[in-house]
């Protein structure tokens, strides 16, 4: 028998989807829930099977029947009453959607954002592509009202189905309504990490406390460049006494979707105060803190710091699919499933 | 990579040099891409501005190109090609000293709509010996060097567009690092290892390399969006 690779894996199921990343050139994947293999829940998904070839979203089900007697076979997408989850292949990447994931392409209509602290956006579809707080978004097509906004990524906050949902950490802006404007859902973050990120807020004094638009993943001791520009014939952001200064890391505060901050060790007592255009605003180039390496006080030992790398997070997969009930690939919350993935030499 | 005996019996060589050309192939682009996606990711930015397309960043233009150098030199970055003197030739230019912009294929419109006066086509150098094959031109001190394989954003601009990622860089900027003098290594197992009965031999490739960024101040993205 030809030499070939396999790997394998569990996990506790959230009844969501999860998300599987496979370190070798798969091409096919196994599901197994022992714990609905154990209960002989009704209806229940025990195994599933995934082969290169099949339908994005699909899959082969074995399933106990409304008895529990005996076993059915389904596929997802031609599950009896309706399509199930399945398996999506999936590729993470730059910043980039993969067609694999097609929740992710088109972008959702919004047509107002507001003046609060944490602006409001204004929507009548979150359930497309599922918004949830924490998830990112990029926003688009913002003019007249909120044109600084367009192509910046936010962090949501607070989701309202089909309603609303908030930019978690600002910066506050004056509201725009009417708005013909769209927003996408950032499937996958860039994989670089510690990421660059979009400055919302800075506060000045005796340290620096900086706020971005999105969660960031510094640490304490890495070592960061502002990049703060002025802006070509019009109004700057201000405190362009930052731009290119190098600042260490000495405390970070999150509180999800309320507080995003960094500290770092620059006095700006004396500097100008920063401020987002809070009116329409066209061609800039938006403030940016970047990682730039460690602090000389950091040891190599450290667990907690990239020692001066920048990690690449990519990962190739499968994301299973999930409905919260056993019937799908990952099964109910706390169910326990094993997987299993490997490769074949395909024959003509 | 598998190659199976019949293969193997009748003309084994020629097969395993191909793949062996195939596999280098594969490692510089994957090498490409890696440097690729970490200056993207991890470069500062900076938006073309001088545009007239309503977005932001808007296209490409000379003085945008002027920006990126000027950020470039303010942080006495060196340029890596040397200038290229004029000659007593019709309509070429001399060209200065200059720093490299690496970008995907989409900006050779853009920059050919800069005009003549400012961008300079490789055709119009005085003298054709030092130019790469990947080089489309100059403005002023970034000489453009296009892949298909460039760095693109989707859906990133004010209008949800297409943003090229123009990588604008010193010299020693960025690198990238071997382990221990290693570049890369060709594997090739005879067929005894591929089961009882022997009949493939297998072909791999891995190499041992990681991009880094020298010095952040030396590198940049200089952002831009196609004029149509």
């Amino acid at each position: 028998m030809s030499y070939m690779d396999m790997v394998g894996g569990s996990f506790i199921s959230t009844g969501n989807k999860q998300i599987i990343p496979i370190k070798i050139n798969f091409d096919w994947m196994q599901t197994y829930n022992h714990t609905v293999a154990t209960a002989q829940t009704v209806d229940g998904v025990v195994k599933t099977y995934w082969q290169r070839g099949m339908a994005i979203n699909d899959c082969h089900y074995e399933y106990f029947s409304a008895a529990a007697t005996t076993m059915n076979y389904a596929t997802a997408l031609g599950f009896p009453g309706g399509a199930h989850p399945g398996y999506i292949e999936y590729t993470s990447g730059n910043n980039l959607y993969t067609n694999n994931y097609t929740n992710a392409l088109a972008p959702i209509a919004f047509t107002a954002i507001s003046a609060a602290p944490a602006p409001l956006v204004t929507t009548a579809d979150t359930a497309t592509v599922a918004l949830v707080p924490g998830d990112i978004v990029r926003l688009s097509n913002t003019n007249p009202q909120v044109g600084q906004f367009g192509g910046i990524e936010f962090t949501v906050g607070a989701v309202v189905a089909n309603t609303s949902f908030t930019l978690a950490y600002g910066p506050q802006v004056v509201a725009g309504a009417g708005m013909a404007s769209f927003y996408r859902k950032v499937v996958y973050d860039t994989p670089w990490v510690p990421r660059k990120r979009t400055i919302a807020a800075i506060t000045a004094g005796a340290t620096t406390v900086v706020s971005m638009t999105v969660d960031h993943d510094f640490v304490v001791g890495e070592q960061v460049r502002f990049h703060i520009p002025s802006v070509r014939g019009s109004a700057a952001f201000g405190m362009t006494q930052l731009d290119n200064m190098i600042g260490t890391v000495i405390a970070i505060t999150k509180t999800p979707y309320t507080v995003n901050t960094i500290t770092v060790d620059i006095n700006s007592s004396a500097f100008t105060a920063f401020a987002w255009p809070l009116t329409a605003f066209d061609r800039f180039t938006a403030p940016t803190v970047c990682p730039i390496g460690e602090s000389a006080t950091d040891t190599f030992s450290s667990d907690t710091i990239t020692d001066d790398k920048i990690i690449n997070t990519a990962t190739t997969g499968i994301i299973l699919g999930g409905n919260t009930t056993v019937v799908s690939p990952v099964g109910a919350t706390g169910n326990l499933i094993y997987w299993k993935a490997g490769n074949f030499w395909t024959q003509p | 990579m598998y190659v199976n005996e019949q293969v193997v019996l009748q003309n084994e060589e020629d097969v395993i040099h191909n793949y062996a050309i195939r596999f280098g192939v594969s490692m510089r682009l994957s090498e490409d891409r890696l440097m690729r996606d970490l200056l993207a990711s991890s470069a500062s930015a900076l938006n073309c501005v001088g545009g007239t397309n309503a977005d932001n960043p808007t296209e490409i233009t000379a003085a945008d190109c002027i920006d990126a150098e000027t950020t470039l030199a303010s942080a006495d970055a060196l340029t890596v090609m040397d200038s290229i003197e004029g000659e007593n030739r019709y309509a070429t230019a001399p060209i200065p000293n200059s720093y490299f912009c690496l970008s995907h294929t989409s900006i050779i419109r853009d920059l050919m709509a800069i005009g003549a006066a400012d961008f300079v086509r490789t055709i119009r150098y005085p003298s054709q010996t030092n130019i790469l094959k990947s080089e489309v031109g100059s403005v002023g001190r970034l000489r453009f060097l296009t892949s298909s394989q460039g760095s693109l954003t989707l859906n990133a601009s004010k209008l949800g567009r297409t943003v090229l990622n123009n990588f604008f860089v010193g010299i020693e900027a960025i690198a990238c690092i071997y382990v221990n003098e290693l570049s890369s290594e060709f594997i090739y197992l005879p067929k005894e290892f591929s089961g009882g009965l022997a009949q493939n031999i297998t072909l791999g490739m891995k190499f041992f390399e990681a991009p880094a960024i020298y010095n952040d101040l030396w590198v940049g993205n200089l952002k831009s969006t196609p004029s149509r």
